[in-house]
């Protein structure tokens, strides 16, 4: 079971600032979708409106085609895991008695496969969930994420604290377990490079608008690189969107935001210009730059 | 589609639960507290074997902690759990009056239990302030006033830490005072309560003081209502 959602002109206001100004955006159920975002562009306030956490003050926004605030058979279908590491600072019990508890409140929780992640997250069951490490902590709410098997399951930066190995498991755990149990998930993140090849659709905001949205492939098709001598990549990037170049001795490479039409692309090809493609990563960087850079 | 788990009624059990063992920790605590005071002390000291003195300073500050406490811990737990708001504010609701029910049964039990064991072991102590035991209208009288400050000073508490949670500190502050109000007119209002500053001057008959007891509570549940229905949990 997996949710689909539709999110129109939302918007969300603190005090004068504007977290989230007029989003419309739509998720497929049963996708993973990634969430990028740079500090502060409003990635948790819009996941704290999907999990009804909070009310949006304008638009409308449903979840499995219902307004998902105060509606318990949404909400009770939706995890979100956040960084709770304060929060765990003062949980006494201990790992197993927690997912034991879980499995009381989350109607598809799977204390089997919980289990199964605590071997390969290496957690001890028997210690208190306050004494866990950092990395530890966020691994076992990963794992109560993923076992939950929630119809639709947010990972906001669940991932703080966790070495690059366990990351690994983390993600390859994602792409596994909903394989076989298809549900929609929201992973958001800033460690774009790492987690890309996860995501079937991704949508990136900045300064709480939509920036991109489109599955993986529709996104970096957004941009490709160029590469070529100076003049002649000057010559073919007059008009377009250079995100960015490097100049090393005679030979530029830059990168251009925008699509490349057929006649473009045999020109580059006739001018010996070398076409890439984009990473995620590379998009994600240069199109949220800031004015300070 | 999955019947909804955390339901009014389910939240209501699961938050009884926590809170009596939380009730039974305080009182445990009250119980030998006593003990060890009663055993050192003797003269007038003793006479804090009294129901109302023993108990209901204490448990209703105990009251209006576990009402602070209920959004901060129970509310921010629960709604991570994939409850509604609604679901959680009914079922905390009726499990504030259980536990006003309760804690009063227990203290009343325990009292009981000293005033038996004083005359046993010959502890010079005397009876009670307030009269709960010459008279079945005496006992209801005393028990549902306890059951009902026990109640108002829950509810006090759920009201000081929602405003606190949803409007923060500034607000929080006014709720604080606003509720020094309501537990002076509680002191009007229920005589057995410790906290008052007019009882001496006014003395409202008891079918005028529950009504009004019944009016406050109400605003009560009708403030911290509306304080809940659309707050946002803060991550």
């Amino acid at each position: 079971m997996s949710y689909a959602i539709e999110a129109k002109e939302v918007s969300v206001q603190y005090k004068d600032f504007t977290a989230i100004d007029q989003v419309s955006f739509q998720l497929k159920a049963g996708k993973i979708h990634g969430l990028l975002g740079r500090n502060g562009a409003g990635k948790t306030t819009l996941l704290s409106v999907l999990s009804a956490f909070r009310k949006a003050d304008n638009g409308t926004l449903t979840i499995d085609g219902e307004n998902p605030f105060e509606n318990p058979r949404i909400m009770q279908d939706t995890i979100f895991i956040f960084d709770q590491q304060k929060d765990l600072e003062y949980t006494y019990d201990k790992v197993g008695e927690m997912l034991k508890e879980m499995a009381y409140f989350r109607p598809n929780f799977d204390e089997a496969y919980a289990l199964q992640l605590v071997k390969k997250f290496k957690l001890p069951l028997n210690k208190k969930v306050n004494q866990l490490s950092k990395g530890k902590k966020s691994a076992f709410q990963a794992i109560i994420g993923l076992a939950s098997r929630a119809p639709l399951t947010i990972f906001d930066e669940a991932y703080l604290g966790m070495d690059a190995p366990t990351r690994e498991i983390f993600y390859k755990e994602i792409l596994n377990d909903q394989e076989e149990h298809p549900r929609t998930i929201i992973f958001s993140t800033h460690l774009v490079s790492e987690a890309d090849y996860l995501f079937d659709e991704v949508l990136m905001i900045h300064n709480g608008k939509v920036l991109l949205q489109g599955t993986n492939e529709q996104v970096i098709s957004e941009g490709f690189s160029l590469t070529g001598s100076l003049e002649q990549v000057d010559a073919f990037t007059e008009g377009l969107e250079v995100l960015n170049s490097q100049v090393l001795g005679g030979t530029k490479s830059v990168m251009v935001y925008g699509g490349l039409s057929e006649q473009q692309r045999i020109a580059a090809d006739q001018a010996g210009l070398e076409i890439g493609n984009l990473s995620l990563h590379d998009l994600f960087v240069h199109l949220t730059k800031g004015e300070e850079e | 589609m999955n019947p909804i788990i955390l339901s009014s009624k389910k939240i209501a059990g699961l938050l009884f639960k926590e809170q009596v063992k939380w009730t039974i920790w305080f009182l445990s605590f009250m119980f030998v507290i006593y003990i060890v005071v009663v055993s050192f002390a003797s003269g007038p000291h003793s006479s804090f074997i009294d129901l109302a003195n023993f108990s209901n300073g204490s448990s209703a500050i105990y009251m209006l902690v576990i009402g602070i406490l209920t959004t901060s811990t129970f509310f921010y737990y629960y709604m991570q759990q994939g409850a509604a708001r609604k679901n959680f504010f009914f079922g905390a609701a009726l499990t504030s009056v259980l536990l006003a029910v309760v804690i009063t049964i227990m203290l009343i039990l325990l009292t009981f239990i000293l005033e038996f064991a004083a005359g046993w072991t010959g502890w010079n102590i005397h009876g009670q302030e307030f009269d709960f035991t010459s008279s079945i209208s005496e006992f209801i009288y005393i028990f549902v006033s306890f059951i009902i400050m026990h109640l108002i000073y829950f509810l006090i508490g759920w009201m000081i830490g929602l405003t606190f949670y949803r409007l923060g500190w500034l607000y929080g502050l006014l709720s604080i005072a606003c509720s020094i109000l309501l537990l002076a007119i509680t002191g009007i209002l229920i005589e057995v309560t410790h906290f008052s500053f007019f009882t001496n001057m006014i003395h409202l008959p008891a079918f005028i003081a529950f009504p009004l007891n019944i009016v406050l509570i109400i605003l009560l549940f009708g403030v911290n209502y509306r304080l809940i229905k659309d707050v946002t949990v803060k991550i």
